[in-house]
Order: structure tokens, then C-alpha cells, then sequence
């Protein structure tokens, strides 16, 4: 993909099939995990200055906890679930049957693996769908948390894009469900060379199926 | 919601102005933001960049990105204000490590927080700016709030 060109409506039509497609796959793990219904919608896929992207997407001063993985292997990317402090706490309480009490800014030990198990399952799921698909391997690191404000997380996490990329696909899927406090953002970033090779080899797919 | 006296600085962008305008720049995570002040004509700028060197990016993404670049900028604008270099004075604020764990343990990327404080301070000196105050490193995200009355620049932190 040139540096410089938008993504066509074709093209931002596959990825945001292609996103729904691993989302619904994240979407039925979660909600096994936590025994309860989570929907994942893709709200949006957008072609941007990697400067740009911050702006984009998060209220920049509300503290909120994110988890924060990098995707290797034949594509370079990164997966970021950012989940806001009530939410995140309302999970771990969830999981950990327990209440280490209210008011309180700061995640226990156990706490932060919970959190981020939540991370492996949801990115993992979504990665293996987009893997299967695609025929493309799709590696995924550990996750690493922070809980602070949204921008400072997310400036973090453009940085490692910004010195080998003008722009980057940002993929945005958000956390739906009955239970109110259950609510998140999910992003995925790729670069313009990877969005090259997804769109590649969602052609060649397209191609082979007529 | 920003007041009228209140400029927003973006993430690889400065802003150059003069008393009674405040120059923000929120969520600094390992990205630095530098201030820099003369107190006699009660001018100055914020700058908000990403990355410590313009020379080591194969890329061509905004210069404004790169704190070798955007120094070089400011500097110009005092320049056209008949405002020498060892007139200004300046302050480091950011460049934190936000996911260590990534970044020092598994090495996924390399952590640019601490480069880009280097960086600022060695280009400062270069130049010939003083560099009289600093809020620098850490695991956690700041906001900067420089007022070009007083010169005076304050941190704010959320954890």
C-alpha cells in the first residue's frame, strides 16, 4: 500500500469483515471465561499519520487500565485492549471471587494475571481466526499493563510504530453487553507494509473462492 | 475543554507563543515534551516529540516527530524574534518507560523514553540552551502545563 493513498471502500470493507471475523471469535471466548454475554462490535478501521492515531480514539487524561501486546511473525502489529478502571476491576472481582475493596486505584499481583490471561484469551482468539484465514503466521508476545492515562498508555504504544512508520491501520472493536460494567476498547495496529500483506492475501482468498 | 488563553500541543507538534497563552500538552507518556522560555520578553514554546533521531528513521513520516528536528525549529522561531539561544531557558518533562516489562525484559521494541530525555538534554547543550528543570522518567504519564507569564511549568500526574 503506497504511503500516501487512503484505503479504498473495498479494501476497508474485507478488513472490517475480516475484524468482525476474529472479534466473534474473541467475543465467544470471553464470554466463556467469564460466564456472561459479551458481544464485540468493529466499529471502524482507519488509515492514519501515526501521530494522528491518539486523538482518534481515547479520552487522553481518564486513567484507564491497558494491555499492551505486539504481533510478529509475517506481519508487525500490535493489540491493545484498554479497559476502564471500573470495568477492569469489576472483572477481576468477577474471576477472583473476591472484593479487596472499593475505591481503590491499584491491581493485587494476582490480580494483573487475571487481567492479562483476559488479554491472551481475547488477542489469541482473534489471532488464531485472522491466522486460519489468512494463512499467514500471526505470533503474539506476552502482554504488559499499565494503568494510567489513556494518552500516556497509547503514546507508549505509537512510539514503537512511529519510527518505522508514516501511517498504520487502526482496527476499532468495542466491548458490548447486558452487563453494564462491562465495557472496553480493543485495538489493532498495523503498519503499511502489513496491511499490504493482509490485503495480499485476502485477494488471493477471494480469488481462489470464485 | 480549553480556555481561550490555552494552546493544546499535539504529539509531534511545538507551539510558539507569548504571555498571558498557557502551552499544554497532556498524557506525555515516552514521548518528551520541552518548554522553553525568555522571561525577559515573556515568550516561548512547547515542543511534544516522539522520537530521539531523525537520522535513524528510514521513513519519511513528520519531521515533527523527531527532537533533533523539532529543537532545530524553535529554535528558528526565536531566532526570528531576535531571541539568542543562551537567552532561553528549558524544561524536560516525560520520556517514561510506560510498559517495562515489553520493552526492558522481552525487548519487543526498544524503550525510548529514557533516549529521547538524553537526546533533548545533549541537543540543549549543543545549541547553547539551559536547561534549568526536569520531571523525567518513571512508569507513569504526565501532564504539562506551561504558563508564558510566569514561566512557571507544572506536572501533573494521575497514579
Amino acid at each position: 500500500m503506497d504511503q500516501n493513498t487512503m484505503l479504498t471502500d473495498n479494501e476497508k470493507k474485507v478488513l472490517l469483515d475480516l475484524s468482525q471475523r476474529g472479534a466473534g471469535a474473541s467475543a465467544s471466548a470471553i464470554s466463556k471465561m467469564i460466564n456472561k454475554h459479551v458481544k464485540l462490535d468493529v466499529q471502524d478501521v482507519s488509515y492514519l499519520e501515526v501521530e494522528k492515531i491518539g486523538g482518534t480514539i481515547l479520552d487522553s487524561e481518564t486513567v484507564v487500565t491497558t494491555l499492551y501486546l505486539r504481533i510478529t511473525g509475517d506481519v508487525a502489529g500490535s493489540m491493545v485492549l484498554v479497559f476502564p478502571n471500573e470495568c477492569a476491576f469489576f472483572l477481576v472481582e468477577l474471576l477472583s471471587q473476591k472484593n479487596e475493596g472499593k475505591g481503590r486505584t491499584k491491581f493485587t499481583e494476582y490480580e494483573k494475571s487475571i487481567l492479562k490471561e483476559i488479554s491472551n484469551i481475547v488477542s489469541g482468539s482473534f489471532l488464531k481466526s485472522l491466522s486460519d484465514y489468512l494463512g499467514l503466521s500471526l505470533v503474539e508476545s506476552i502482554p504488559d499493563m499499565t494503568t494510567d492515562m489513556a494518552q500516556a498508555a497509547m503514546d507508549s504504544i505509537l512510539i514503537d510504530f512511529a519510527h518505522s512508520a508514516h501511517k498504520a491501520i487502526t482496527i476499532n472493536i468495542v466491548f458490548i453487553s447486558n452487563e453494564e460494567k462491562i465495557k472496553g476498547s480493543f485495538f489493532l495496529l498495523f503498519d503499511s507494509a502489513s496491511a499490504d500483506i493482509i490485503l495480499k492475501s485476502l485477494k488471493g482468498k477471494v480469488n481462489n473462492a470464485k | 475543554m480549553l480556555n481561550s488563553n490555552e494552546i493544546l500541543v499535539d504529539m509531534a507538534s511545538f507551539s510558539f507563543g507569548s504571555s498571558p497563552q498557557i502551552l499544554l500538552a497532556r498524557g506525555l507518556g515516552s514521548c518528551v515534551a520541552i518548554s522553553f522560555y525568555n522571561q525577559k520578553r515573556k515568550i516561548g514554546a512547547l515542543c511534544h516529540a516522539m522520537l530521539p533521531d531523525s537520522h535513524e528513521s528510514t521513513i519519511q513520516g513528520s519531521p515533527m516527530r523527531f527532537i533533533d528536528k523539532i529543537i532545530a525549529q524553535v529554535l528558528a522561531n526565536f531566532e526570528l524574534k531576535q531571541v539568542k539561544p543562551n537567552e532561553i531557558e528549558a524544561k524536560i518533562i516525560g520520556g517514561s518507560n510506560m510498559f517495562p516489562f515489553l520493552h526492558e525484559e522481552v525487548k519487543i521494541a526498544p524503550a525510548m523514553g529514557e533516549r529521547n530525555v538524553a537526546m533533548a538534554k545533549a541537543l540543549l547543550k549543543e545549541h547553547g540552551v539551559v536547561v534549568i528543570g526536569q520531571d523525567v522518567g518513571g512508569n507513569y504519564g504526565r501532564s504539562v502545563r506551561f504558563n508564558l507569564d510566569t514561566g512557571i511549568v507544572t506536572v501533573e500526574k494521575k497514579i
